[in-house]
């Protein structure tokens, strides 16, 4: 059924705030858009049950990590644009060496396994 | 045709928010960040061919059912739903208070009226009763329908109380104020004017018979109702 391997339930709950980080240290951006551009760059491999972002959205900009305001978009509806905050620059910084050192582990790991007949 | 479709669609949503509205655990703004994003994901569908119906049916669907969201929003909304419960139990018991005072003043009107007027027997007994328990059964009926459904009026008194709080809580002051000031006034009445008749020890009689009957029946029967009816929204 599956085309392509998804990821699990806990990885996608992990990955959420530093892909949310990620995202917006190319600028600033909305859930809907947010959410699209995670999709796209993931080749459809990290799929969010949509309204599940805005309470990690809302809890990060709790913590200081991102800033929000409304604005008036072009076809007249108000959007929350989220930009990344100085915190959030840090906090990415100390999550790109966890996640840079699990991958690097694993790497190691499987190198010689792979490409199996 | 491009109207018709429009409006229809707008409805749907409205009754779509309506019903993440009732969950209780969203705030207005978080409702505002979701419309916008189903009426994005419904634009791109729609241009893509799909009738607005359908794309409201898979752009709602990507979005998450209702349980889930809820879940997730109660963890970041935690104090904003415990601070609403918290009012709405302080209206529950400003609601009694005042319920209350109004029927005890309608009492000591009735022994008033029986030292003055000669009101006797089985009337004044009736009218004391009546009192006593038209203030329990409202106050018990209140909560009823605040757990049913909450009715229209009552959400729209909720929502202008929340957009004035200050006239809200002196109003509530004046109420008070009034409620009691009629209820020790019309006591004062009583004493100065029905002291020691044997209709005034029987009503007493009765009325203590119905400030101990009516808690006693009807706050346990509808705290069990309330009980039953969590479990039961619980196990779906």
């Amino acid at each position: 059924m599956y085309k392509r391997p998804m990821l699990s339930k806990e990885l996608v709950a992990a990955s959420t705030v530093p892909l949310v980080l990620s995202v917006l240290t190319d600028g600033e951006s909305y859930g809907y858009a947010l959410i699209g551009r995670v999709r796209e760059l993931s080749g459809g491999q990290i799929e969010w049950s949509e309204g599940m972002l805005y309470p990690v959205l809302h809890w990060m900009e709790k913590e200081g990590l991102v800033e929000a305001e409304w604005r008036e978009s072009g076809a007249g509806r108000k959007r929350k644009y989220y930009r990344i905050s100085r915190t959030g620059r840090r906090a990415l910084a100390n999550e790109k060496d966890q996640w840079l050192a699990v991958h690097t582990t694993l790497s190691r790991l499987w190198k010689p396994q792979t490409k199996p007949a | 045709m491009e109207t018709s479709n429009e409006t229809g669609l707008n409805e749907v949503i409205r009754r779509w928010r309506a019903g993440l509205a009732d969950t209780g655990t969203m705030r207005p703004g978080d409702l505002d960040e979701l419309e916008t994003h189903l009426r994005d994901a419904i634009d791109r569908l729609a241009s893509t061919g799909l009738t607005p119906e359908e794309a409201f049916l898979v752009a709602s669907r990507r979005l998450g059912t209702a349980g889930g969201l809820t879940i997730e929003f109660a963890k970041v909304n935690r104090r904003e739903i415990w601070l609403t419960r918290v009012l709405w139990m302080v209206g529950g018991i400003v609601a009694a208070v005042l319920l209350e005072k109004l029927s005890s003043t309608v009492v000591n009107l009735a022994l008033f009226a029986n030292a003055s007027i000669q009101l006797k027997g089985q009337p004044l007994v009736w009218l004391v009763l009546g009192a006593q328990w038209f203030a329990v059964l409202t106050m018990a009926g209140l909560v009823w329908v605040t757990v049913r459904n909450l009715p229209g009026w009552l959400r729209s008194a909720a929502a202008s109380a929340q957009r004035h709080p200050w006239l809200m809580a002196s109003s509530v002051a004046i109420g008070l104020l009034l409620v009691t000031a009629l209820s020790v006034g019309t006591q004062v009445l009583v004493f100065r004017g029905a002291g020691g008749t044997a209709e005034l020890g029987t009503v007493m009689v009765w009325r203590s018979y119905t400030m101990l009957l009516a808690p006693l029946i009807v706050w346990p029967a509808l705290l069990g109702w309330l009980l039953r009816r969590r479990a039961r929204s619980i196990a779906q």
